[in-house]
């Protein structure tokens, strides 16, 4: 009997991997000059239609369902994973295709392999040849993202794991400003995250062993039955869950997110930080709750303990940096722990749904909504800001912005304020609700924890604050550059974060209904 | 009600704000002043009315947390919100003539260009956010509405003031974001124990009946003092307000101690006594030992002190330990005197500190050394500082005596050493004032000093009416006595706490 495949459950899916596969195709067929253009118009057309189609399956009560023959769980959840990653991906779009330096040349190199400022290079600069293929790899890896949140068993979520991560291990090497940093970068991403692939398949193995098969309900159902030893079990619970760990960047698999974010694409960097994280905290959560829910008591402890240490980590050594981006990357640590803490409280881990509107399902979505319009639009200022000095400026181009660009500082106020969780902003709204599940679910000390380191790190964003607000700026400031598309995507941004902070009502009604796990 | 009364206190000084942001000059001083006169009208409103009809709003906010943008208005909040109000206009008023700039000992690259119309806005929402504390009847909007105001000081702050306003502005920064952090964990402990009924509400009406264990009250209660402790501030949680006292722009300091650390006092009573009285009579003796040490402390550090603002804010930690020492003296009496005091506090310390500006700015120094005969030079600031001195130290007929009356009186049953010396501090006050008043104006001035102008018609106008309603008040002390004691100051929960401890043993 031939499988049956729910086509129209996939279509999200198979729109972004069909369309990256067309994008190869137009690099192809295309001349150079139509290339860009081409490419984007097909990008923003698939993510457009991906989100129809998302919409459209979520409008439908029923549809849902675990489709592709038990590989991937089209389920609250995952609809609401596919919204925000699509959400999150348009963002980024807008970003990659902001022209910001001499005169409107992309921020991605033209040949990743010519040393900057060779004849070669100069050549490419002079022709504007520009590397399109960046447009094709980032679909291949959204698809990639899309199916790991999604995916029922084992062998999917490897699979999307793949698929995500190999495109964004070019896609990090290709800045134009830096170079070296980022070939650096590219080639510490590789290497510590194929290691991380093989943990995954190590302990996709070992479950397999124990379980007998791939599936996550069978997994479930084989712990459940009685048995007599679990140190298989044990082990690849382990791994497996190290794997995702790593692609969160939670302590202490954090290593390569400083150097990654430095040296990657200001728009690479925004990418890993929203969608990369969306997906890794979405494709833990499921593999956590769904196969081996059963074994919360054993992963409770350690993942709480990992999540405030991430917390106390990224606090502590933020504090000390001078490069925004790095100092990014170092909170952005604190915000895997508190990515980690929803999933650690495992409230309700056997339907997902919450209970009084609060689980950890629906307070990890929370977050992630409100976390997303942040970190984008913090990002796409810093590519305005640090402009073509490239990724290492410091500090010093945040030098009274207000004074000088005042609608940006108070943009980036905004958001930054958001990361710090004060009130009025959206995440004042979700890191309530994360501490609140948290010590409802007895990890009152992680609670202390983690609102005393961030404290802490409320120091790294009140320097930038301080040096946006409070400070003269130097005369040597470069001019920050503008563009339509990226001031309407800040924009959106401030109004999402404010709007989550003082009337969360409705979101908080819509945000509870998508939390029911299927299994 | 129809019309939202309370919502209108806090929106209308935001409205103010946005007015006042692109207008320059004369406009938006204009704006700034009609914006308070109207708030402050609008607030003497809301306290009349709420003596006729209930004034309450609720609307739900959070369902998961059983949070609500939930608004009220009782005697003890009423009478705070009239006494801010009222200095937010009189700030606005004084700094006529007196433009906020960075002063002359800032170098070149620490000056920045922030247009001083931007003060108005930022008072204006500091006024907000504290009239938002004020009147929120729900614990959630109140630590969103107490760490709102973290902002608009935190940059008026760093704005405008001397060489150090930016380590000022930090550690400022630092012990604020603490304060609104450590409220926020006592926040969400109790949201916890409120979670436990079911349906979770974070209203004060349904917190008052959560039953809480002994442990996690004491816990929570320890969390929310040490926040209000820093608010207050207590000795010894206070080290951030004599710097900033010194580095930032006179007015500023006013607004912070006379505005907005007026949540210190007011949150201990309505929440770390009112939410958790049991906690608080386990902690009292070690809580008046503290007041007694901020009482004596901080009055001996402003008798020495030689600057003129800073010898204000001790003046003010000095009262905020007495009024702490009212509270945890935790009878209805007491209570009702440090509530009132709290009011009369924040009235005759901004007095002070407003006749501190204006010598300041006109003499260009705050160093108390550098003024001998000033009372020749400047003889209506003299008799305002002596009298706003006065008023602070509680000579009998300003509002001060009556409320330290009422909190002494009310101790002595209770507490006889320890109010012996409170009584002892209290007399220190004499000590610092007129050891003050001696080292500023007395003497003669030298020869060859230039002339001074003295206050202007407005400043005078607007220090006179504060005095003149702290001696109207104290003359008349049960006018706001009644209405205070109106309030639920948890002196029920208190009584009932007493006799279960009478009933144990």
């Amino acid at each position: 009997m031939a499988p049956t495949i729910e086509y129209q459950l996939l279509l999200p899916v198979i729109v972004v991997f069909g369309v990256a596969v067309m994008g190869i195709g137009a690099e192809a067929l295309v001349v150079r000059r139509l290339r860009f253009v081409v490419q984007v118009v097909l990008t923003s057309a698939a993510i457009a239609a991906a989100l129809l189609f998302t919409i459209r399956n979520w409008m439908d009560g029923d549809a849902r369902t675990i489709a592709a023959v038990g590989a991937i769980a089209v389920d609250n959840p995952a609809l609401a994973a596919w919204v925000l990653l699509l959400v999150g991906a348009a963002g980024v779009l807008v970003v990659a295709t902001e022209r910001i330096s001499n005169g409107g040349i992309s921020a991605f190199a033209a040949q990743a392999a010519v040393p900057p400022g060779s004849p070669e290079e100069n050549t490419a600069e002079n022709l504007r040849a520009e590397q399109t293929e960046i447009f094709p790899l980032f679909l291949f890896s959204l698809s990639g993202m899309m199916v790991l949140v999604a995916a029922s068993n084992l062998i999917s979520a490897f699979v999307g794991l793949e698929v995500m991560s190999l495109p964004l291990y070019l896609l990090v090497g290709l800045a134009r400003r830096n170079r070296l940093l980022s070939h650096e970068a590219a080639l510490k991403y590789f290497l510590l995250g194929v290691s991380a692939s093989a943990v995954f398949l190590y302990g996709m193995a070992l479950l397999f062993g124990f379980a007998g098969s791939f599936d996550y309900a069978s997994i479930a159902t084989a712990i459940a039955a009685p048995h007599s030893d679990d140190t298989l079990l044990y082990l690849g619970t382990a791994l497996t869950a190290s794997g995702l760990l790593f692609k969160l960047g939670v302590f202490p698999f954090h290593a390569w997110m400083p150097d990654v974010y430095t040296g990657a694409p200001t728009a690479i960097t925004a990418y890993l930080a929203t969608c990369g994280k969306i997906t890794a905290a979405y494709a833990l959560l499921r593999l956590l709750f769904v196969p081996l829910g059963a074994l919360r008591w054993s992963w409770q402890l350690p993942l709480t303990v990992a999540a405030v240490v991430s917390i106390a980590f990224g606090a502590v050594a933020g504090l000390t940096q001078n490069d925004v981006k790095r100092g990014l990357a170092y909170t952005g640590i604190a915000h895997a722990g508190f990515l980690l803490l929803p999933i650690a409280a495992a409230a309700t881990v056997h339907t997902g749904e919450s209970v009084s509107d609060l689980g950890s399902v629906s307070v990890l979505l929370f977050y992630l909504v409100a976390y997303l319009p942040a970190t984008l639009g913090t990002f796409a200022l810093t590519l305005w800001v640090h402009g073509a000095d490239g990724p290492d400026a410091d500090l010093a181009s945040w030098r009274g912005l207000a004074y000088r660009e005042p609608f940006v500082a108070l943009a980036m106020g905004v958001l930054l304020l958001s990361l710090i969780g004060l009130p009025g902003t959206g995440g004042f709204t979700t890191k309530l609700l994360v501490l609140v599940l948290a010590w409802r679910n007895g990890m009152a000390w992680a609670v202390f924890a983690a609102l005393a380191f961030t404290l802490v790190t409320a120091g790294f964003y009140f320097r930038v604050l301080q040096a946006m607000f409070l400070k003269a700026p130097l005369t040597a400031c470069p001019a920050v550059p503008h563009s339509k598309p990226m001031s309407v995507l800040v924009v959106l941004c401030v109004i999402i974060t404010v709007y989550l902070g003082l009337f969360p009502t409705q979101a908080g009604y819509l945000i509870a209904d998508m939390a029911g796990l299927l299994r | 009600m129809i019309v939202p009364w309370l919502t209108l206190v806090i929106a209308i000084p935001l409205f103010g704000a946005v007015v006042a942001l692109p207008l320059r000059g004369v406009h938006n001083r204009r704006v700034g002043l009609v914006t308070s006169g109207l708030t402050l009208a609008l607030a003497i409103a809301a306290v009349v009315l709420s003596r006729f009809y209930d004034l309450s709003e609720q609307v739900l906010w959070l369902r998961s947390v059983g949070a609500w943008y939930a608004l009220n208005i009782d005697g003890l909040s009423g009478s705070l919100l009239l006494v801010i109000t009222a200095l937010v206009v009189a700030v606005l008023l004084i700094r006529s003539g007196l433009e906020p700039t960075a002063t002359a000992t800032a170098t070149a690259t620490e000056r920045i260009n922030v247009r001083p119309e931007i003060f108005t806005v930022l008072v204006l929402c500091t006024e907000a956010c504290i009239s938002a504390a004020l009147l929120a009847a729900d614990l959630v909007l109140f630590c969103i509405a107490f760490e709102m105001a973290l902002l608009p000081c935190y940059a008026l702050v760093g704005c405008w003031g001397g060489a150090k306003r930016t380590l000022a502005a930090a550690r400022f920064l630092a012990f604020t974001l603490t304060s609104g952090f450590l409220l926020l964990a006592g926040v969400i402990g109790m949201l916890t124990a409120a979670s436990a009924t079911g349906r979770p509400s974070t209203l004060l009406s349904a917190l008052g009946t959560v039953a809480i264990p002994e442990g996690m009250g004491r816990l929570l209660f320890v969390l929310f003092f040490l926040a209000f402790a820093i608010k207050g501030p207590l000795v010894p949680f206070h080290s951030w307000l004599p710097l900033l006292a010194r580095e930032a722009h006179p007015l500023v300091t006013t607004v912070i101690v006379a505005v907005v650390d007026v949540l210190g006092g007011y949150g201990m009573i309505r929440f770390a006594v009112g939410l958790f009285p049991a906690a608080a009579a386990w902690a009292a003796p070690a809580v008046l030992v503290l007041a007694l040490i901020s009482i004596w402390y901080a009055g001996i550090a402003a008798a020495g002190s030689r600057h003129l603002l800073q010898f204000g804010v001790y003046t003010s930690i000095s009262h905020t330990g007495f009024i702490m020492f009212g509270i945890f003296a935790l009878t209805p009496e007491t209570l009702t005197g440090a509530a009132m005091y709290l009011s009369a506090h924040a009235v005759s310390v901004a007095a002070l500190l407003l006749v501190g500006t204006v010598i300041w700015v006109t003499t260009g120094t705050a160093h108390i050394g550098e003024f001998a005969g000033l009372g020749r030079r400047l003889p209506v600031l003299a008799g305002l500082f002596l009298i706003s001195g006065l008023a602070t130290l509680a000579l009998p007929g300003f509002l001060n005596f009556a409320a330290e009356l009422q909190v002494l009186v009310g101790a002595w049953e209770h507490h006889r050493v320890l109010t012996l010396l409170a009584i002892g501090g209290t007399l220190l006050g004499a000590v610092y004032v007129t050891l003050a008043y001696q080292r500023l104006f007395t003497g003669q001035p030298s020869p060859d000093a230039p002339p001074l102008k003295d206050a202007s018609l407005l400043q005078r106008g607007a220090i006179g009416v504060l005095l003149a309603a702290t001696l109207l008040f104290g003359c008349a002390p049960e006018l706001l006595r009644e209405y205070v004691a109106e309030a639920d100051l948890g002196t029920a929960a208190i009584a009932a706490a007493d006799a279960a401890d009478a009933g144990g043993k």
